[in-house]
C-alpha cells in the first residue's frame, strides 16, 4: 500500500469498504510513516471542510423564494360532506351571481383589447362584487357567508364548477376574459375575487368536452391581434391563462390545480383546431419552422398524413408558442402591475411548463427555460428553435412523443406511397443506451427503421452500372397473419478498402467545456484515432476546433503522425464561437479538394451546436450550399441527449451527410473502422422510394417506420427535392405491412367527411390533395390499368454523387403467399426487429406482436452473426422484455 | 393535474437553498445564473413526481437536488457562453476592484477555497462536494454520473494537488510541512 493510493485516501476520509478498511489497519500497524501521512491527510481533510463551510452560498432572491413558494399547492384538508353545509351552498349562489354580473358587465365591453383597461372593468366587477357582500352584511345573515364564500371557493373551486348552476359555456368564456384583469388589479376585496374564480371553470369544462364552435369562436374574436392562423389563436389563449395564472400567483390560497386544469383544456381545444387549420393553410406563419418536405406533406396528403401532419404542426405550435413568449411576457406586466418583468417571465413559464406537458411535446424544464426570452429574442427564429430543442438526459421521458405511427391507407385512395430513405442508426444506439441503463426508452425516441437499419443484411451485390441493389422479399405478417409484411431491401455497392478514392477530411471537433466529460471529447479523440489508422498515404485531414474562437489545429497534411499529435493536444474548455469553426472547417476542405475524392467535413458535438450569434437557418444554408460543391458533412453525436439530434440530424440531412450517434467506442469502431467505407463514400444521393400498389391485390398499407421520412408523391419525380444518402455497402430496409384485397382494414384514422358533391372515385382524393405546382406530373393511377398479378412495384430514384440529374429505377413484385416461417433469415432477423420496436413504441398497429414472437424471429433469423451486433439485440430483447413487467 | 404535495418546500430550502446555489456557482461563476438555476431545481422538485420525498428520504432528496442542480448549471453555462456580451461603452466603471476589494481579496488570496481553482474543473467539484457538503463517495458519484472509482481517484489526486498547493504558499505554516511526492 503506498500512499498514492486512491484506497489511501478513501481510508482517510472513511469511505473504504469494511474489508479493504481491514487490509488498511494492518498495513498502518507495520508501517509508522504510513499512519503519520494518515494523519496529515486527515487533518488537512478537516482543515479544507472547516474551509469550504465557512464559504457562505448566498441565498435565492427574495422573488425567487416568493414565486416557488407560491407554485406550491397549500395542503387544504377536504372535508368530505363539504356540499351539506349550508353556507357552502350560500357561496355558490352568491359566486353565480357574481359570474353573471361578471358576464353581463364584460358582455358589453369584452371586446376592448386593451389590457389595463380590462383590469378596470374587471376592477369595478370587484368593487361590485364587495358592495353585494356588504349589503349581505346588511342584510344581518351575511357576515358567515361572506366569510365563508371565499374558503368555500378556494377549497372547492373545481367541485362548484361542476354544479348545474354554473353558466352556459359562452356567456362563461367571455366573463372569464374579464377574469385576466380582475385577478391582476390589486382588488380591494379578495372576497369578490375569489368569488368570482367560479365562472372561469366552464370554460374547461366546455374545453375538455370537446371544441365546442361558441367557445372557440369567442376566443377567437377576441383575438388581441386580428390574426388568422391558428398558432396565433393559440397563443393568445395561452396569454390570457398566463394572466389568470398570474392573478393565482399574487397571493390568494386558491389551489393551482385547477389553474393546470384549465391550461390542460386550452390546448385540448387548440390542438385540434390547430391541425386542422394548419393542413389547410400551410403558408401559416408557423410554417416557416417546417422542413420542405413536412411542408409537402402537409400540403399534398391532407387527409392520409393526418398523424404525421399532425404531429409536425404540434411541434410547429410549440414553437409558436415561443415565438410567442415576448409578447405574452410585454404583457404580463400590464397586467400585474405590482410585479416585475422577471417574476411575470418566470410564471410564463411555469404556465407553459402545465400546458405543454399536457401536449407532451417538450420536457418541463426546457420550458423553465423560457425565462430566458429575454437573451433569446435578439436571436432569429430559427436559432430559438434550435435553443429550445435542448435539454440534459436526465429528462428524456416526455420529449419524443411527436411521432405518430403511419397508418394503414387505403389502396383505392392513395395508391402511392413516398419515402426517402434513411441509413441512420442513431435511435438504435440511444434505445440501447436507454435499455442498458435499464430504463424502458421513450417511444418517441424509437425510430422503428433506424433499428432495423442497425444491422446489416446480406443482400445482392448490385450488379452493373447502378450503385444499389433491391432485393424484395413478401412473407405472412409474423405479429398479423391476415397481412403479408413486404420487405425492400437496398444495398450500395461495396467499394474495396484499396479501391477507396482519396479522402480529404476535416474534423471539426466542439472542444467547449460540456464536451469534457469522458463520454465526450476523450471518445472522440479514440474515435478519430481510429479513423486515422484506417487512413493511408493518399489522404489528407485537417483538424479544426471551436471554442472561444474557432482555430484550425492542423492544416491539411497526410502525415499521420502529425495527425495524431494534433488530436492529443485537444482539450475541452472554454466558451464557444461554431459559425466561424464551421466556415473554417469548410474553407479548410476547399483549399485541399480532392476532385473524384471524397470531401468531408466530420463535425463531432455533443449536440450544444452553437451557432454564435449567426442564426441556424443561414447555418443550415451554408451547410447546403457546401453539399452542392461536393463537400459533405458527417455528424456525430456524442454523450448526449436525444432531443438535440434534431438540429444534428437537421445539418446531416441537409449537408448530404449521415449522422451518427456514438455512445460508446465499440459504437465508434462500428461507424469508423467497419462501415467507414460507408460512413465515408457517398455512392448515391437524394434517394427516394415510391411504392405503386395494385389495388387488385392489396386493400391497404402501411409503412413501417420512417414517419419523419415521407414525401409527397409529386416529390419523388422533383429533382429539386432533398433525400436520403447511400453509402458505399451500407444496406437500407423498408417494411409495409400490407392488407391483401378483400380483408378487413384496420381501424384508420378518422378521415375527411365523404364528399357530398362528388362521388367517391379512386383518384378524387388524391388530386385534390396534390401540390397546385405545374412542375407536378401527376402518376398513372392503377385505376385505369388492366388487372395485374403483382402486388406493387418498388420505384427508386437517385442521383450520383456528384449529379444533379436523377436516375429511375423499377421493381415489381409479385406474392407469392410465403409464409413466414419459410421466409430469408434476413427477413426474419429484420421483421424481429421491427417488432421489437413496435413493442417499445407501444404502437396501435403491433397486433400479436409479444416479446417472444421477438425473440423466436431473432432465434430464426440471427444467422452467424459475424460481428455480435444481433447477439447483443438479443440480450436487448431480454432487458426491454423484463423491464416491460 | 395536481403538483405533488409539498409542505416541506420551506425547510428544503432553508436547508438547500445556500448550498446549492453555492454548488451552482462554482460551476456557472456567477451569482445571477446560479440563482436562476437552483430555483429551477426546486421548481422541478415541486413538479417532478418522482423526486423522492416523505420521511427517511433526506438523504436521496439531497442527492436529487444536487443531482438536478448540477445539470441546471451545466445547461445555464453552455447556453450563457454562448451568449457573446456587448461591448461596455467608456461610461461604465473600471472592472478592476477597488483598493478595497484589493486588499481584501489579498487576504483570502492565499486561501484553500482559491487553490481551488488550480485544480482540474473535476477534481474541484468532487471536492466541493465531498468536503462543502459533505456527500459521500457514492453521492458524489451519482451526482457528477461518474462511477465511485472514478470519484476516490479524482479525490485523491485533486487532494494531493491541493496540498501541494498550499506548500507552495508560505501563509500555510499552520498546516504540515511534509512534502508530498506527486
Amino acid at each position: 500500500m503506498k500512499t498514492d493510493d486512491p484506497k489511501f485516501t478513501a481510508y482517510a476520509l472513511d469511505e473504504l469498504e469494511p474489508a479493504e478498511r481491514a487490509e488498511v489497519d494492518a498495513l498502518l500497524v507495520e508501517e509508522p510513516a504510513l499512519s503519520a501521512e494518515l494523519d496529515d491527510l486527515r487533518a488537512f481533510a478537516a482543515k479544507l471542510r472547516t474551509e469550504l463551510h465557512a464559504e457562505e452560498g448566498a441565498p435565492l432572491t427574495t422573488e425567487q423564494r416568493a414565486e416557488l413558494l407560491g407554485a406550491v399547492p397549500r395542503v387544504v384538508a377536504i372535508p368530505r360532506v363539504w356540499w351539506r353545509r349550508p353556507w357552502v351552498q350560500s357561496a355558490a349562489a352568491a359566486c353565480v351571481i357574481i359570474g353573471v354580473s361578471a358576464a353581463l358587465l364584460s358582455r358589453t365591453q369584452v371586446r376592448t383589447p386593451n389590457l389595463a383597461q380590462r383590469g378596470r372593468i374587471s376592477g369595478e366587477i370587484a368593487l361590485n362584487a364587495e358592495k353585494f357582500f356588504r349589503e349581505q352584511e346588511a342584510s344581518g345573515t351575511a357576515e358567515r357567508l361572506a366569510d365563508a364564500a371565499p374558503v368555500a371557493l378556494a377549497e372547492h373551486p373545481v367541485d362548484l364548477a361542476a354544479r348545474p348552476s354554473a353558466p352556459s359555456p359562452t356567456v362563461a368564456s367571455n366573463s372569464a376574459d374579464t377574469q385576466l384583469g380582475l385577478a391582476s388589479t390589486g382588488f380591494a376585496s379578495a372576497e369578490a375575487a375569489r368569488a368570482a374564480t367560479d365562472p372561469r371553470r366552464p370554460v374547461a369544462a366546455a374545453g375538455a368536452a370537446g371544441p365546442s364552435p361558441e367557445v372557440l369562436t369567442t376566443l377567437d374574436d377576441q383575438v388581441t391581434e386580428p390574426l388568422s392562423s391558428a398558432g396565433i389563436v393559440k397563443l393568445d389563449v395561452g396569454g390570457r391563462v398566463l394572466g389568470r395564472e398570474l392573478g393565482s400567483t399574487l397571493g390568494d390560497a386558491r389551489s393551482t390545480g385547477a389553474v393546470a386544469d384549465r391550461a390542460e383544456a386550452k390546448p385540448a381545444i387548440d390542438a385540434t383546431t390547430l391541425t386542422r387549420t394548419k393542413a389547410k393553410k400551410p403558408a401559416g406563419p408557423s410554417s416557416e419552422f417546417l422542413g420542405d418536405e413536412q411542408r409537402g406533406a402537409l400540403v399534398g396528403r391532407t387527409r392520409t398524413v393526418t398523424p404525421a401532419a399532425k404531429a409536425k404542426s404540434n411541434t410547429a405550435q410549440a414553437l409558436d408558442l415561443y415565438a410567442s413568449a415576448p409578447r405574452l411576457s410585454a404583457a404580463a406586466p400590464a397586467s400585474a402591475p405590482a410585479k416585475d418583468g422577471s417574476v411575470s417571465a418566470a410564471d410564463a413559464s411555469q404556465l407553459y411548463a402545465r400546458s405543454e406537458n399536457r401536449l407532451r411535446l417538450l420536457p418541463t424544464e426546457e420550458l423553465g427555460e423560457v425565462r430566458n426570452k429575454r437573451e433569446v429574442d435578439k436571436r432569429g427564429r430559427e436559432d430559438r428553435y434550435h435553443f429550445y430543442t435542448e435539454h440534459d438526459a436526465s429528462s428524456n421521458t416526455e420529449v419524443y412523443e411527436n411521432i405518430t405511427d403511419n397508418a394503414f391507407l387505403p389502396v383505392k385512395e392513395q395508391p402511392l406511397s413516398t419515402f426517402s430513405i434513411d441509413v441512420d442508426s442513431a435511435s438504435y444506439a440511444n434505445v440501447r443506451r436507454f435499455l442498458n441503463g435499464n430504463q424502458r426508452p421513450p417511444r418517441g425516441a424509437v425510430r422503428i427503421e433506424e433499428l432495423v437499419n442497425y444491422f446489416r443484411y446480406d443482400y445482392p451485390q448490385p450488379d452493373g452500372a447502378d450503385p444499389f441493389s433491391c432485393a424484395l422479399e413478401v412473407a405472412t405478417c409474423p405479429w398479423q397473419t391476415d397481412h403479408r409484411l413486404v420487405r425492400i431491401g437496398l444495398k450500395g455497392k461495396e467499394i474495396k478498402r484499396e479501391a477507396r478514392p482519396p479522402a480529404n477530411l476535416v474534423f471539426l471537433v466542439d472542444v467547449s467545456g460540456s464536451m469534457a466529460p469522458e463520454n465526450r471529447l476523450p471518445l472522440v479523440k479514440q474515435c478519430l484515432r481510429m479513423l486515422v489508422d484506417q487512413l493511408t498515404a493518399q489522404d489528407t485531414v485537417a483538424i479544426a476546433v471551436y471554442a472561444g474562437a474557432s482555430g484550425c489545429v492542423l492544416e491539411p497534411t497526410s502525415d499521420r503522425t502529425k495527425i495524431r499529435e494534433a488530436l492529443d493536444r485537444l482539450d475541452a474548455g472554454g466558451s464557444t464561437n461554431g459559425a466561424a469553426g464551421i466556415q473554417l472547417a469548410y474553407d479548410l476542405a476547399q483549399r485541399s479538394f480532392k476532385k473524384g475524392g471524397t470531401n468531408r467535413v466530420i463535425l463531432c458535438t455533443d449536440g450544444d451546436f452553437n451557432v454564435g450569434i449567426t442564426n441556424q437557418s443561414e447555418l443550415v444554408s451554408l451547410v447546403q450550399g457546401k453539399a452542392k460543391t461536393s463537400i459533405f458533412l458527417s455528424v456525430l453525436g456524442f454523450g448526449m441527449g436525444n432531443l438535440k439530434d434534431s438540429t444534428l440530424e437537421k445539418l446531416a440531412d441537409k449537408g448530404n451527410g449521415n449522422y451518427a450517434y456514438i455512445d460508446t467506442l465499440n459504437e465508434g469502431r462500428r461507424v469508423f473502422v467497419e462501415q467507414m467505407s460507408g460512413t465515408l463514400i457517398t455512392i448515391a444521393k437524394d434517394v427516394k422510394v415510391q411504392v405503386e400498389f395494385n389495388p387488385a391485390q392489396v386493400g391497404a398499407y402501411r409503412l413501417i417506420g420512417y414517419e419523419n421520412r415521407l414525401l409527397a408523391k409529386e416529390d419523388f419525380n422533383d429533382d429539386t427535392k432533398d433525400a436520403g444518402e447511400i453509402g458505399a455497402g451500407h444496406t437500407v430496409t423498408a417494411f409495409y405491412e400490407v392488407v391483401p384485397a378483400g380483408k378487413a382494414v384496420p381501424a384508420q384514422p378518422p378521415g375527411a367527411d365523404e364528399l357530398k358533391y362528388q362521388a367517391p372515385t379512386p383518384s378524387s382524393r388524391a388530386e385534390r390533395s396534390a401540390v397546385e405546382g405545374p412542375g407536378a406530373t401527376s402518376p398513372a393511377l392503377a385505376a385505369g390499368a388492366a388487372p395485374s398479378r403483382e402486388l406493387l412495384t418498388v420505384k427508386l430514384r437517385y442521383k450520383q454523387p456528384e449529379g444533379d440529374v436523377s436516375k429511375k429505377l423499377d421493381f415489381p413484385l409479385t406474392d407469392s403467399g410465403t409464409s413466414w416461417e419459410k421466409s430469408s433469415g434476413d427477413f426474419r432477423w429484420a421483421a424481429s426487429v421491427a417488432s421489437f420496436g413496435l413493442l417499445l413504441r407501444d404502437s396501435p398497429h403491433k397486433g400479436s406482436a409479444n416479446w417472444s414472437l421477438v425473440e423466436e424471429l431473432a432465434a430464426e433469423g440471427k444467422g452467424d452473426d459475424r460481428d455480435g451486433y444481433r447477439t447483443e439485440f438479443v440480450g436487448l430483447v431480454e432487458k426491454a422484455k423484463a423491464l416491460s413487467r | 393535474m395536481a403538483a405533488p404535495e409539498s409542505p416541506d418546500l420551506f425547510a428544503l430550502l432553508d436547508r438547500y437553498e445556500r448550498p446549492l446555489v453555492r454548488y451552482a456557482q462554482s460551476i456557472v461563476g456567477d451569482l445571477e445564473n446560479a440563482r436562476d438555476a437552483v430555483q429551477e431545481v426546486f421548481i422541478r422538485y415541486t413538479r417532478d413526481a418522482s423526486a423522492p420525498r416523505g420521511p427517511g428520504t433526506e438523504k436521496h432528496v439531497e442527492a436529487w437536488l444536487f443531482t438536478v442542480c448540477r445539470h441546471r448549471a451545466i445547461d445555464h453555462q453552455r447556453k450563457f457562453s454562448r451568449i457573446i456580451p456587448m461591448p461596455f461603452l467608456d461610461d461604465r466603471a473600471d472592472p478592476e476592484p477597488g483598493p478595497a476589494a484589493m486588499l481584501e481579496s489579498r487576504d483570502t488570496e492565499a486561501s484553500l477555497l482559491k487553490l481551488l481553482d488550480h485544480l482540474s474543473p473535476n477534481q474541484a467539484e468532487v471536492i466541493r462536494l465531498k468536503f462543502q457538503n459533505d456527500l459521500s463517495y457514492k453521492e458524489i458519484a451519482d451526482v457528477t454520473q461518474l462511477t465511485v472509482t472514478n470519484v476516490g481517484f479524482l479525490l485523491h489526486t485533486g487532494l494531493k494537488k491541493l496540498r501541494a498547493l498550499v506548500l507552495e504558499q508560505p501563509d500555510f505554516s499552520d498546516l504540515p510541512q511534509r512534502a508530498v511526492a506527486l
